[in-house]
């Protein structure tokens, strides 16, 4: 159970990471393209 | 319970699990993993215009998509009935694949949300700006739990 | 084939190096210059670059376990260029990242936006110091005429988490890394293989409803779940080299991935994709480029599935 908590947390902290990411990326697009 | 045992000792299910053919488990496996990629993949990109990346993207064509995510659906629901099968006692009374069944049932019916909200609306557009985003993080997170509970399968129990 | 691992390491390994030296001169040349076609085509070459990077730490390290013992090999170097050797692999890797982003910037957008420049002109300079010590260090493996003392092949190596052996303890010590490394894997192959297969399917004539350039809009996060594979897959492979380096599926997955990251440079800055509107039909041969895109990463997710069936079991 430990396992799957942990695996769950890191999980979700990294999707959620990557999607920060993803999404300044496309603001700084939406941006610079005048959308 | 009995059913269970019946389904594994099937000679089907005997072939997938002790077939020493790469045709028998590694394929059907797999077969389960191009599946999901259908799948969990064409939902992420719907999700992602959902929650508004590329705004400027029209919504309506991508419901081609949905098309290639049923194929991913079809796919997967037969591989994964025979995997099931072929290790049914266990599987059939594992809580963490019921768990991962769950979010695939959640991840399906989200998906058919926003085909009837969205897609057969009369301006997708629109109907994806007012409802999407709620539907579109609801998919995603659904597929990440499922796509996790999955891959956790072979570490547990 | 006739040609043994270190050989081919040895081959490799020019491309960061020589490869690394020829991309930041083109591109401190276009700056000078003020030359935009030039600056393009640098960052095209740094991202072919850390592309080609990656087989090069592989063969690497599959090389160092091939010629560890024999005479005249000092096995203190080994590590130590391994060490040095994954640090500039690590920043060459973001500088290849970056270097993409300007492109695909630059491709939505009259000029390269400077802050993206800025950033790749300062990794792809640092990542050459750094492969260019890691090089060094690599000659002293079998070069003792280069070796000013003895003790000079273990010099400046500062041991940190960024290296092998801590990597490795890392996972046998938390039995949680694995798996979620593992699920994150899968859904970064499930971010990169939507994004593929929605820009290559418009392509190839679906979804017509849509410009290329609107498609184009999503690749950023197809090079996102790449990063996220190739993070978790690094992690795979330092943690359990041996798994790896023995493996014909590795080697396929790995030439598969080539083909991929290829195949992603092109949909990032070709123009005549770039330059389908709505209902456009594609030329032919863009249409086996996409073909071929999908076959890639068709390939790259079979071969790594079959790692524990084909070659050895794990």
């Amino acid at each position: 159970m430990d396992l799957i908590l942990v695996v769950a947390l890191v999980v979700v902290v990294a999707v959620a990471l990557l999607g920060a990411t993803g999404f300044w990326i496309d603001a700084g697009a939406d941006r610079r393209e005048g959308i | 319970m009995a059913l269970l045992a019946w389904l594994e000792a099937s000679s089907l299910s005997t072939w997938v699990r002790e077939g020493e053919t790469i045709w028998a488990f590694p394929t059907i496996l797999t077969l389960h993993t191009f599946g999901m990629g259908l799948l969990v993949g064409c939902s992420i990109v719907i999700s992602l215009r959902l929650l508004g990346i590329g705004r400027r993207l029209p919504i309506a064509p991508l419901r081609s998509l949905l098309t290639v995510m049923w194929g991913g659906f079809w796919l997967n629901l037969i591989t994964g009935s025979l995997l099931f099968a072929a290790d049914a006692t266990r599987r059939g009374t594992d809580p963490l694949f019921i768990t991962k069944l769950v979010f695939v049932a959640i991840g399906v019916t989200t998906v058919v949300l926003i085909r009837r909200t969205v897609f057969d609306a009369p301006d997708p557009n629109a109907a994806a700006a007012a409802s999407g985003k709620m539907l579109g993080f609801l998919a995603l997170t659904a597929w990440v739990a499922a796509v996790t509970t999955g891959r956790l399968l072979a570490y547990v129990s | 084939m006739g040609m043994t691992i270190p050989h081919l390491h040895l081959l490799l390994n020019h491309v960061p190096t020589v490869g690394g030296v020829a991309g930041v001169g083109i591109l401190l040349l276009a700056l000078v210059r003020r030359d935009d076609h030039l600056l393009r085509a640098s960052f095209e070459v740094l991202f072919v670059v850390a592309l080609a990077t990656l087989p090069v730490y592989l063969t690497g390290v599959a090389a160092g376990t091939a010629i560890e013992r024999l005479e005249g090999v000092s096995a203190e170097a080994i590590e130590t260029h391994e060490r040095a050797a994954l640090l500039a692999f690590v920043w060459m890797q973001i500088t290849g990242f970056f270097a993409w982003l300007a492109l695909w910037q630059g491709r939505r957008l009259p000029q390269l936006p400077r802050a993206t420049v800025g950033a790749v002109l300062l990794l792809s300079v640092v990542t050459l110091a750094l492969m260019g010590r890691a090089a060094t260090i690599g000659g002293e493996i079998r070069h003792p005429e280069i070796l000013v003392s003895p003790d000079a092949a273990s010099v400046g190596a500062p041991a940190g988490w960024l290296e092998s052996a801590a990597i490795a303890d890392f996972v046998t010590q938390y039995p949680w890394v694995w798996p979620a490394a593992e699920a994150l894997h899968f859904l970064g192959l499930c971010l990169v293989l939507g994004v593929l297969l929605a820009v290559n399917l418009r392509i190839l004539g679906a979804m017509k409803g849509l410009s290329f350039a609107s498609l184009h809009r999503l690749l950023p996060w197809g090079m996102l779940g790449f990063a996220l594979n190739l993070t978790t897959g690094m992690l795979f492979f330092i943690a359990a080299s041996g798994q790896y380096t023995e493996n014909i599926a590795f080697l396929w997955k790995v030439i598969f991935l080539g083909l991929a990251g290829a195949h992603f440079l092109y949909l990032t800055v070709f123009s005549r994709t770039w330059a389908m509107n709505v209902g456009a039909e594609a030329a032919p041969l863009d249409k086996l480029m996409a073909a071929g895109g999908i076959g890639a990463w068709v390939g790259v997710i079979y071969w790594g599935r079959m790692l524990p069936f084909i070659g050895n079991a794990f």
